[in-house]
């Protein structure tokens, strides 16, 4: 009886403290989604939007998305209180109305198009299966009592008896956990059945995936892991984790990836995310742990396995910094530099060039010099890091990046994390971000596969269209043809992709167009973000800005001034009598040497519209403190195009 | 009493004995309690449990772990076990909110219904469907072609209007040579209103709501310009028939079930616990702590 009770305690043991996941089952019961019609029926044109006579093998509407979703199976969302599970995050995002965690209604303006749940791997665990019906469990005659009085309709008085014979210790030893056992059913198998049962090729596109949290010291260095496959793959293996038999290195996740990729025949990729809060450890140029020189095989597996990057998310933005970028009047944009991740460490300048995309970009180039791989050629996509089991980050609907954070009247005031290191506001969390991909079609295949060739972009949680071709054959007259996406694929690559090198006496030219958020604002301007890597070694950047709204001409420093203020904060509202529903442009680069590398991206900034907290101010009837920002000029950050000279 | 016994009990030697068995007894039984307080604990790793430590690894690296690699294991599950125990011990697992959700989380859980409990009975859909109507109904359709005037190249409105003019005479023009480009669709297909506002904006669904079919109307506005607007076909609403639809009305019909069975059994559950509350702030602090109904 004591190594009965023994091994039930180690079980139970094993569980709380949040183990890593065991083994899936092949048979569980079969809880399932919901997908009303409404959504069902097929909402995006089937027909691409442009000329009949044209061939339609490129994508011709983008994908909106998150790729970073927590649900209640993440152990700190259900211990701030989410009672959302990845079944009901799939059905707010198609759109449904449901109840919030704090007993809230809410529903998305819009539904989405696709959504990746991915809860820390480290928090799995395994939840009591009672009563799958296996084999040893009808064998068992308490077992199969159970097990009628289930399929008779008396499950809860079987469920009940259960839990009864659990806690005193009388439950059949033959039910027990093994691993081969039905006893126990793990997170990871519900994740994976709720992705499948919420995939709806063509409509709705609901990817496995997790997040691989590796925190040492409080240093940042998570990564999402998105698999391109389904479940009859994905349930082959239990997730990475950083607990045994995992690690906190990126290096031995991407040895699981490869792993994964042999064992399954399947397909998987990583995206970091907040290198603010990586205290200089998310962009390294010298090798991790060693401070050598970095070796062409990190830089090579880098490039490999992560080749997209979460430039923005409700943990403030990744684009750049001010100290990085001092020239740039955009780059103080939703600041996260306090520290590390729980503030047990200060944040000092030298961290920064190691945390910010644009800078990885750069040094990237620097590296590629150096090793002939560049281990930083990524793509930018936002996402959301909720920890509430919604995707609701626009601004005058949101809902918090933890559930206590979900609206109400005190949540401008509290703090996200304060000690003496600092302190981040609850105010300060953004209302941030989307993943969007130019894909064919709404399917895991061609998304999977549009993120690998990188053609995404970022916005800050609207929903921008956003276009940015690069060729040395973009001409002006491009910019007023009814065409622009077959001009820009035809004689051009779309964002993502490599140009190089210049035929003689020919320069960059990009093809630019943006299209503002139909229930959104209009746009400010279109810029293009160049970064190169000169003939010293040394790495430089530029924006330029190439097309924008009104009659606005630059001014004696070449910066196109601002375009306005329409924002009503105490009424939490704008209008759009400035900026312009539709920029589009033809740019080349006209400080161009064809024997420098460097990387172009678009960047594209809204007129200024409400903050979040200015819609709690106007809905509440609070009074906010003085340093709350109250507004803000939403932005979409491309793929990048990268120029590579001749060798 | 037999007089061999008398005898026996009598002899020193065997109350020597006797008293030294005592002796040796009470010894024993005090060292032996002396060693249950000092004996330690067992923790034990059982087959089951090296054989789940072991899956979970070879789930993880596609390979079965070597023998220093499982001891590495072994040695980390039983540290958490060691932890565990004694964090117990000392109450560590009480009012502790993480841990209080967690096990709420578990017991939701196991308290789910199995498959069985959510087959619908035989009519279940259909009672569902009857009684759901509104949610499955497909919404209303329109399918368009659409041609945009920018307000920012010229006079919108003015320009929609004349291309209208023009394309109701005797040659119209091709509607391709019109107005001015524009990343937004130039056709979209059967599609619903939510789905052309979340597209090109609330105004310009409502306005073609009651467009005519078969011809340019216009000029409409939206958030982008002035378009002029050829609806090409419409479907009206419609309740479509279970077949159709039988994935979708099953899953919300078991997303219902599932719901009213946990109710249900978190009910049964609540039925055992008789709950006082101490009086609110706001009540007077005559009234005695109220006994709240089960419910």
């Amino acid at each position: 009886m004591n190594v009965l009770r023994a091994a039930l305690l180690a079980s139970a043991a094993v569980t709380l403290a949040a183990s890593s996941a065991a083994l899936a089952q092949d048979s569980y019961v079969s809880d399932s989604g919901t997908l009303t019609p409404g959504a069902a029926e097929t909402v995006y044109p089937s027909k691409p939007p442009y000329s009949p006579y044209a061939d339609r093998n490129f994508p011709t509407f983008p994908l909106f998305g998150d790729t970073h979703l927590h649900t209640s199976f993440s152990m700190d969302a259900g211990a701030f209180g989410a009672r959302l599970s990845p079944r009901d995050a799939y059905v707010f995002a198609k759109g449904n109305q449901v109840t919030s965690s704090t007993g809230q209604p809410v529903k998305l303006s819009r539904p989405l198009d696709f959504l990746v749940v991915a809860d820390h791997s480290d928090n799995m665990g395994f939840f009591p299966d009672l009563l799958a019906g296996k084999p040893e469990i009808m064998a068992d005659p308490q077992g199969r009592k159970w097990h009628d009085m289930v399929v008779g309709g008396d499950g809860a008085t079987a469920a009940l008896q259960i839990i009864s014979a659990f806690s005193q210790n009388t439950f059949p030893p033959a039910l027990l956990y093994t691993p081969d056992s039905s006893a126990y059913r793990s997170a990871w198998a519900e994740t994976i059945k709720a992705a499948e049962e919420a995939n709806d090729p063509g409509r709705f596109t609901a990817f496995i995936g997790y997040e691989w949290t590796s925190n040492t010291g409080g240093n940042n260095l998570h990564r999402n892991v998105i698999f391109r496959d389904g479940g009859d793959k994905a349930s082959q293996v239990v997730p990475y984790t950083v607990y045994a038999p995992g690690s906190d290195d990126p290096r031995d996740l991407w040895k699981w990836m490869a792993a994964y990729e042999e064992k399954t025949g399947g397909q998987v990729l990583a995206i970091a995310h907040n290198g603010n809060l990586s205290n200089g450890r998310m962009f390294p140029i010298l090798d991790p742990g060693t401070d050598a020189p970095m070796d062409r095989e990190y830089a090579a597996t880098r490039a490999h396995w992560e080749r997209l990057y979460e430039a923005t998310q409700t943990k403030g933005d990744g684009e750049t910094h001010p100290f990085l970028s001092p020239n740039d009047e955009f780059a103080d944009f939703e600041r996260w530099d306090v520290g590390n991740l729980d503030l047990s460490v200060k944040k000092t300048p030298e961290m920064l060039e190691h945390e910010y995309a644009r800078s990885a970009l750069k040094n990237g180039l620097k590296l590629e010099a150096n090793l002939g791989v560049n281990p930083y050629k990524f793509g930018m996509v936002g996402s959301t890091d909720a920890h509430t089991g919604l995707v609701a980050i626009e601004e005058d609907n949101f809902f918090g990046k933890t559930v206590p954070q979900e609206p109400n009247p005190e949540r401008t005031q509290e703090a996200f994390v304060r000690n003496d290191n600092g302190v981040v506001f609850d105010w300060q969390v953004s209302g941030s971000g989307y993943a969007v991909v130019w894909a064919r079609e709404n399917t895991r295949e061609s998304i999977f596969d549009a993120m690998q060739r990188r053609e995404t972009y970022a916005t800050t949680g609207t929903r921008m269209i956003v276009r940015f071709f690069g060729g040395f054959d973009f001409a002006p007259a491009d910019a007023t043809s009814r065409n622009p996406a077959i001009i820009g694929y035809t004689r051009g690559v779309p964002m993502g992709g490599d140009i190089g090198p210049a035929p003689e006496g020919k320069v960059p030219t990009f093809l630019v167009a943006a299209l503002r958020d139909p229930i959104g604002a209009n746009l400010d301007r279109y810029q293009i973000v160049k970064g190169w890597l000169d003939a010293d070694g040394n790495v430089h950047e530029q924006v330029y800005d190439v097309a924008w709204s009104g009659d606005r001409t630059p001014g004696a420093d070449g910066k196109v001034p601002a375009v306005g203020d329409t924002v009503d904060v105490a009424d939490a509202t704008w209008t759009n009598t400035i900026g312009a529903p539709e920029l589009i442009a033809v740019w080349s680069d006209p400080d161009f040497d064809p024997t420098q590398r460097a990387f172009y991206y678009g960047r594209v900034l809204e007129i200024p519209t409400p903050r979040w907290p200015a819609y709690d101010a106007k809905r509440f009837g609070i009074t906010l403190e003085e340093e709350v920002t109250t507004k803000l000029q939403e932005r979409a950050y491309t793929s990048p195009i990268w120029y590579t000279p001749a060798s | 009493m037999a007089s061999w016994f008398r005898r026996l009990v009598a002899e020193p030697l065997v109350q020597f004995l006797v008293i030294g068995v005592l002796l040796f007894a009470g010894y024993e039984l005090l060292r032996g309690r002396e060693l249950a307080e000092d004996a330690p604990e067992t923790i034990v790793v059982s087959e089951g449990r090296l054989a789940q430590i072991a899956e979970i690894f070879t789930r993880t690296w596609q390979r079965p772990p070597t023998a220093e690699e499982l001891r590495g294991m072994v040695d980390t599950f039983v540290r958490e076990e060691i932890y565990y125990r004694e964090g117990r011990k000392l109450g560590l697992d009480e009012d502790d909110t993480v841990l209080r959700r967690r096990i709420q989380q578990k017991m939701e859980f196991v308290l789910e219904p199995s498959s069985e409990e959510l087959t619908p009975p035989d009519g279940a859909l259909e009672a569902y469907l009857a009684d759901n109507r509104e949610s499955f109904r497909l919404p209303a359709r329109v399918a368009f072609t659409q041609i945009y005037f920018d307000p920012d190249r010229t006079d919108a409105e003015t320009a929609a209007e004349a291309a209208l003019a023009a394309l109701g005479g005797d040659q119209p023009p091709s509607s391709d040579a019109l107005g001015d480009p524009t990343m937004l669709p130039a056709v979209m297909p059967l599609t619903s209103s939510e789905r052309i506002a979340a597209t090109i904006g609330p105004e310009f669904a409502a306005a073609i709501e009651a467009a005519p079919v078969g011809e340019w109307t216009g000029p409409v506005r939206s958030a982008f310009g002035w378009h002029l607007v050829h609806v090409d076909e419409r479907e009206p609403a419609r309740d479509p028939p279970l077949e159709d639809i039988s994935d979708i009305v099953r899953r919300d019909w078991e997303q219902q079930r599932r719901r009213e069975i946990a109710d249900a059994r978190f009910a049964e559950l609540r039925r055992r616990y008789t709950v006082v509350v101490a009086p609110l702030p706001d009540q007077q602090a005559a009234a005695a702590p109220a006994e709240l109904a089960t419910e």
